[in-house]
């Protein structure tokens, strides 16, 4: 400790007993201490001519100041001003020093001199940053009122500290009440607005819901990433459309922001979103935030969370260089289309494996571009509505940001004039719009054009069963003959849940199902009476069945997307099958993550049903899968 | 009537004077230290009637202290603690460990006061 | 070689020093001018702040500091007992044990009843394995946790601790550092003071603790070292922070935080892909990155730095290892520099590639090897009967009168703005260490430079030179 810190604390010291003296000064006490009492008063009021005297004196009661409550407190300010300290302060604010205005507005705040309001709220909007702050504590310090006047009229920006300084000003306002502040929402000041939403967060203001949403579309990425993070703190769901169509239009802060939210409040609905932008997303950090948030809304959607420890152990799985598993299995899906035959799976994936994933992902669009030009019936012609000129691809994108209105009317024009190539962009509308008049809307369309769609080809037949109509080296038997619906890994699985459990589950295996799983849905569309549950079934089995306008031509180059898609999922859940054989035991162990989607539905599970379930749940990503990526990444 | 003693462990000059003055005022024997260390001295010379402590205090905090009395001299003098972190994590840990009372920075000397003569009715 | 061309020669050697001796002159000059400014108006600005009670909001952002420990068996309980009795509320201490071969990790546990807790690890991330982690079943020691890992060195280490903490800011400090109470709080208000621009990192002036009493955590007196070389490093340490780096930041062109004391916003840190483990000079190298990354991203940033003494440490008080720590500076700094090549002269990077960069580039990396040459070549000259004594003289005597007159110019400095040594006696050794200091010391570091620079350039493997600690709670 330095000389003048020692000289200071010795004087402090001496100081302490006589200013005690003054604060606990009772008028009740005995003579004695009455007499010593106005001995000393009139001593200090000698000592205080000295001006060095009343500057560490001054110094002392400040630093007491922050150390005391109560009663004595109170007696602190009274005695400062007793002394006439506050008049040292009071000329400090005509220095022209910045430094020395600013220490004088700090002490006439901090000791409480309320009349010094009117004349410190005058240096607001001071040049001089360090006055400037200063000012705008001791205002808010001072009056209630003060926070108001510093919102109105300041024009300069407010700084993180300076805001939390602010914040911990008011709380320590006895009895305070905090106006509304969102009515400082709409400030041209972007840290005014800032700060009133962390105003709004401190005081719990639910009231602002619209104001805060309405927010997200600011044109400053600042302000869109904290109404997005007050969003998330209040569970304010009804912003969560809003947060969709601002987010490609977002810098990456507010992204990630948009997808803590996601994660937060995200129900399943929101997962194609999230898939979508996992896909599409060039950021990593982004892409990855988006998988995570699929994750949180449905564990292990994703990525299995594993011990690092666990893992180190685990063998290299060779089998793909991305970071991610679900976009990584989709894109096998799609890079199928553009091998000119099946090839078997295990061969595949290991040609997988080399391919540039991003390559992959341009090739692919191209070829299901392609695909669908040249197996929609083109001949048919197009009309006005532009939505049939466009590829699915395209389609996708623009409906993704479509409010909710423009969907409706889109859907109100397709109803009237759809033709065989939406179907695709009907399917997905179908299954993944979150809204659920819309969602059924397409779901009428599509009947319908199903129906037209079968009769053409099949000659009336609108039972939707597997048809030879095609060349391929799929091919076709009657199912029902060779397997049983107990045969389906969802056989035993749909017995136990709920209904809601059920169509999740009728919905996956419309997804991953193979013809084991045709089986089943059929089995089911025999046996059930409930309504949805039917519904979702019919859906199911539409995706599953190859559809006769899928398999209508026959060129070589191209095959069908859906018997390939069967195919790499025979493959994985064979693997998973107990009884399979030697061969199968050597294909690549790792399992589709679809199938992990199922996780949601088994909540409620039979104690019996255990081990199946976490053999389901029993794969592994080694980590030199991500490092790769990473360390690009990074270089 | 003897007064009862007290350690009073604050490391800030002016603030454990005054508490000082406030405490003696009303009759008790007042030990001051300015460090956890001196009270751990201070505490292996004579056991006072009631400590109150700081919890942020050079060497040896508040916290640890109260460990220090529980744990290792095995004594039940009330202790009253003083921290300007009146964060949750500190109160809980400091309950948990033995402290019986809290009060936190600004201190009220006349809250104090009673909180330390509650403390020493219900010693009794 | 004829006489004419030997003529010339030496005509352009003299050129270059003298070049060479003005721009230091000038640059030392503004450094001393700027730094001034710079300590003034943060004195005025920081003369009332009220630093105490932010730390008591719970709406003070977090921090981590972050302790790499390495075979520390002998000082880690007390020196991580310090660390936990910071004035500040909402930190964290993570110890991360770098595979010591010693006891480092069984002290911990015993000292803080440490218990393994379960936590899931991303395994995308790219650090040696993590073996366990680890908390302390009471509460007071709350803020505390320990990674084990595998060894990997003190930048796998950090990066660790960066990646396993979820706090906003990081602090990579060395974990016999001893931190002022007040540190994080200085720390915190860095980094959120400013309105207009993202502070990315804050460094702080390092102070030489060696002789210096510490008791329990705290420092109870500071003295003078009684180690001349330990005071060569004071004084070398005071021109650095207190002058250099503080020049450097009134322009806002800092480019070294110290690896014993740097703090970093922990977003912009992972971003920018943390610390590099190829280097031994990371803690240069991850300025270079974050402030490159800043500018590619083009997001006004700024590095702060605090003058106020808050972080002290031993230096090494033998040649050997000072030699060791020298060299493995130098070579650090080659590999940034040599990594960063691209900022050398390079408008886009503003002040930073036309000023700072080459300013190392010159004068902390070029000098050295430019000093050991023009030495060899005045004996050479000599020898030969070609050295201009009246060049060689003035030059000399200028750059030593202007190198002692800086140096009493920060020793000056010191005294008026911390006035850590207060005796008399103190000021007029640490004085008589300027003036002796040009042949006392220099020579031991321009040494050290050649060394690290031919290892570095004949490839030489050499890692971190091991520096033997005697420890803070011997010094009690």
């Amino acid at each position: 400790m330095s000389a003048t810190t020692k000289k200071i604390e010795a004087k402090r010291a001496e100081l302490a007993p006589v200013i005690s003296n003054f604060l606990f000064h009772t008028p009740e006490g005995p003579k004695e201490e009455q007499k010593e009492y106005v001995e000393l008063k009139i001593t200090i009021r000698d000592y205080l001519k000295d001006k060095q005297f009343r500057r560490v004196v001054s110094e002392v009661l400040f630093d007491l100041q922050k150390d005391v409550s109560g009663s004595t407190r109170e007696r602190l300010f009274k005695l400062y001003q007793e002394l006439g300290l506050h008049e040292d302060a009071y000329k400090k604010l005509n220095s022209w020093q910045w430094h020395k205005i600013a220490k004088g507005i700090l002490q006439l705040s901090k000791m409480n001199v309320k009349d010094a309001y009117h004349i410190i709220k005058r240096f607001v909007n001071d040049r001089r940053s360090v006055v400037r702050k200063q000012a705008e504590l001791a205002t808010v310090s001072l009056r209630t009122e003060g926070i108001e006047y510093v919102l109105d009229s300041t024009r300069f920006a407010i700084s993180e500290w300076q805001q939390l300084k602010l914040i911990e000003v008011l709380g320590n306002k006895e009895g305070y009440r905090p106006p509304e502040f969102k009515d400082w929402l709409i400030s041209s000041n972007k840290d005014v607005v800032l700060f009133a939403l962390r105003l709004i967060k401190h005081y719990n203001q639910i009231g602002a819901e619209a104001a805060i949403t309405t927010l997200v579309k600011h044109k400053n990425d600042t302000i869109k990433a904290a109404a997005v993070n007050c969003i998330i703190d209040f569970n304010f769901h009804s912003a969560l459309p809003t947060m969709k169509r601002v987010f490609w239009k977002s810098n990456n802060d507010v992204k990630i922001a948009i997808l803590n939210a996601f994660a937060e409040m995200g129900t399943p609905s929101d997962l194609f979103f999230l898939e979508d932008v996992s896909k599409n997303e060039k950021n990593f950090l982004v892409a990855s935030k988006a998988q995570s948030a699929m994750n949180r809304i449905q564990p292990d959607a994703v990525l299995p969370s594993k011990d690092l420890i666990d893992v180190e152990e685990v063998p290299v799985v060779e089998s793909s260089t991305k970071e991610d598993t679900e976009l990584d299995f989709l894109s096998l899906l799609d890079i199928a289309v553009i091998y000119e035959e099946v090839l078997p799976a295990e061969q595949a994936s290991i040609e997988f494996s080399e391919v540039e994933v991003y390559d992959v992902v341009t090739v692919t669009e191209e070829t299901v571009e392609s695909y669908y030009e040249n197996h929609l019936n083109p001949e048919k012609g197009l009309d006005a509505a532009n939505a049939h000129t466009m590829s699915t691809q395209e389609k996708m994108d623009i409906y993704i940001h479509m409010t909710q209105e423009e969907r409706i009317n889109l859907l109100l024009e397709l109803k009237e004039s759809s033709k065989p190539q939406d179907i695709k962009f009907l399917e997905f509308i179908a299954e993944k719009e979150d809204h659920s008049e819309i969602r059924y809307k397409a779901f009428r369309i599509l009947q319908g054009l199903e129906k037209n769609e079968n009769q053409h080809v099949n000659g009336g037949v609108d039972t939707p069963a597997v048809t030879e109509t095609n060349e391929t080296d799929y091919t076709v038997v009657d199912y029902d003959t060779i397997y049983k619906p107990e045969d389906s890994v969802f056989y035993p699985l749909f017995n136990y849940g709920d209904r809601t459990g059920k169509v999740v589950l009728v919905k996956e295996a419309g997804k991953i199902g193979t013809d084991k799983e045709v089986v089943f849905l059929n089995h089911l569309l025999e046996t059930e009476t409930d309504k949805v549950l039917l519904t979702a079934v019919k859906e199911a089995l539409d995706r599953l069945q190859p559809k006769p306008s899928d398999t209508g031509k026959d060129e070589s180059e191209t095959v069908n997307l859906d018997s390939i898609r069967n195919l790499e999922v025979i493959v994985d859940v064979e693997t998973l099958d107990e009884h399979n054989s030697e061969e199968k035991e050597e294909a690549d162990q790792r399992l589709p993550l679809e199938l992990l989607f199922l996780n949601e539905s088994l909540e409620d599970e039979n104690p019996n049903q255990e081990e199946e379930i976490e053999q389901l749940f029993s794969f592994e990503i080694a980590p030199e899968y991500f490092k790769d990526d990473y360390n690009k990444l990074v270089s | 009537m003897d007064s009862k003693s007290l350690i009073l462990a604050e490391d800030d000059v002016m603030l454990a004077s005054l508490l000082k003055y406030r405490l003696e005022k009303e009759g008790f024997s007042v030990t001051l230290c300015q460090d956890g260390k001196k009270v751990k001295e201070e505490l292996e010379a004579q056991l006072p009637d009631l400590i109150v402590s700081d919890i942020m205090m050079p060497y040896f905090s508040g916290i640890e202290l109260t460990d220090y009395l529980r744990n290792q001299l095995n004594s039940q003098i009330p202790i009253i603690l003083i921290s300007a972190a009146s964060n949750d994590e500190n109160v809980v840990s400091a309950f948990e460990l033995g402290a019986n009372d809290f009060i936190s920075k600004p201190v009220s000397p006349s809250e104090l006061l009673v909180r330390v003569k509650r403390e020493l009715i219900r010693k009794r | 070689m004829s006489s004419g061309s030997i003529e010339i020669l030496i005509q352009y050697m003299n050129m270059v020093f003298l070049t060479f001796s003005v721009v230091l002159f000038s640059l030392f000059t503004i450094m001393g001018y700027l730094s001034a400014r710079n300590s003034l108006h943060y004195r005025k600005k920081n003369s009332f702040n009220d630093l105490s009670k932010i730390m008591a909001s719970p709406l003070a952002p977090s921090i981590t500091i972050i302790a790499p420990a390495y075979n520390e068996g002998m000082t880690i309980v007390e020196n991580v007992r310090s660390l936990l009795s910071l004035k500040y509320v909402n930190y964290e201490v993570m110890v991360v044990n770098d595979g010591s071969k010693d006891d480092t990790l069984e002290k911990l546990i015993a000292a803080f009843h440490l218990e393994k807790i379960e936590k899931q690890i991303d395994p995308n991330w790219r650090s040696k394995p993590i073996r366990g982690i680890y908390k302390s079943t009471q509460k007071s020691f709350g803020k505390l946790t320990v990674i084990d890992k595998e060894n990997g060195g003190k930048s796998d280490a950090l990066n660790t601790g960066m990646y396993l903490s979820e706090n906003r800011y990081v602090g990579c400090i060395d974990v016999d550092c001893l931190l002022l109470p007040d540190a994080l709080l200085h720390i915190v208000k860095s980094f959120s003071q400013r309105s207009k621009k993202k502070v990315i990192a804050v460094g702080g002036v390092i102070r030489v603790a060696n002789s210096c009493t510490i008791s329990g955590g705290t420092l109870e007196q500071i003295n003078l070292p009684t180690n001349w070389l330990a005071r060569f490093q004071l004084l070398e340490y005071t021109r650095s922070f207190l002058l250099g780096r503080m020049a450097w930041g009134r322009i806002d062109s800092l480019l070294i935080i110290s690896g014993a004391f740097g703090f970093f916003d922990r977003e912009v840190a992972i971003a920018a892909g943390g610390y590099d483990t190829n280097t031994v000079g990371e803690d240069m190298e991850i300025v270079f990155r974050m402030r490159r990354y800043m500018h590619d991203q083009k997001i006004p940033y700024t590095i702060e730095y605090i003058p106020d003494p808050l972080c002290w440490t031993e230096v090494p008080e033998s040649l050997e290892v000072l030699v060791k720590q020298r060299d493995r500076w130098s070579r650090g700094n080659l590999e940034t520099l040599k990594k960063h090549k691209e900022m050398f002269f390079n408008p886009k990077y503003g002040t930073l590639g036309l000023l700072s960069y080459p300013y190392w580039f010159f004068y902390e990396w070029l000098s050295p090897i430019l000093e050991f040459f023009g030495f060899f070549s005045i004996i050479i000259f000599y020898f030969m009967g070609i050295l201009n004594w009246e060049f060689f003289v003035a030059i000399t005597a200028a750059i030593y009168a202007f190198s002692i007159m800086f140096s009493f110019y920060a020793i000056l400095w010191d005294v008026y703005s911390y006035n850590q040594y207060n005796k008399t006696k103190d000021i007029l050794i640490l004085m008589f260490c300027a003036i002796i200091e040009p042949v006392a010391f220099h020579p031991i570091v321009v040494w050290s430079a050649i060394k690290g620079n031919y290892k570095k350039l004949f490839n030489i493997q050499s890692g971190w030179g091991a520096m033997t600690r005697k420890g803070f709670s011997k010094a009690a």
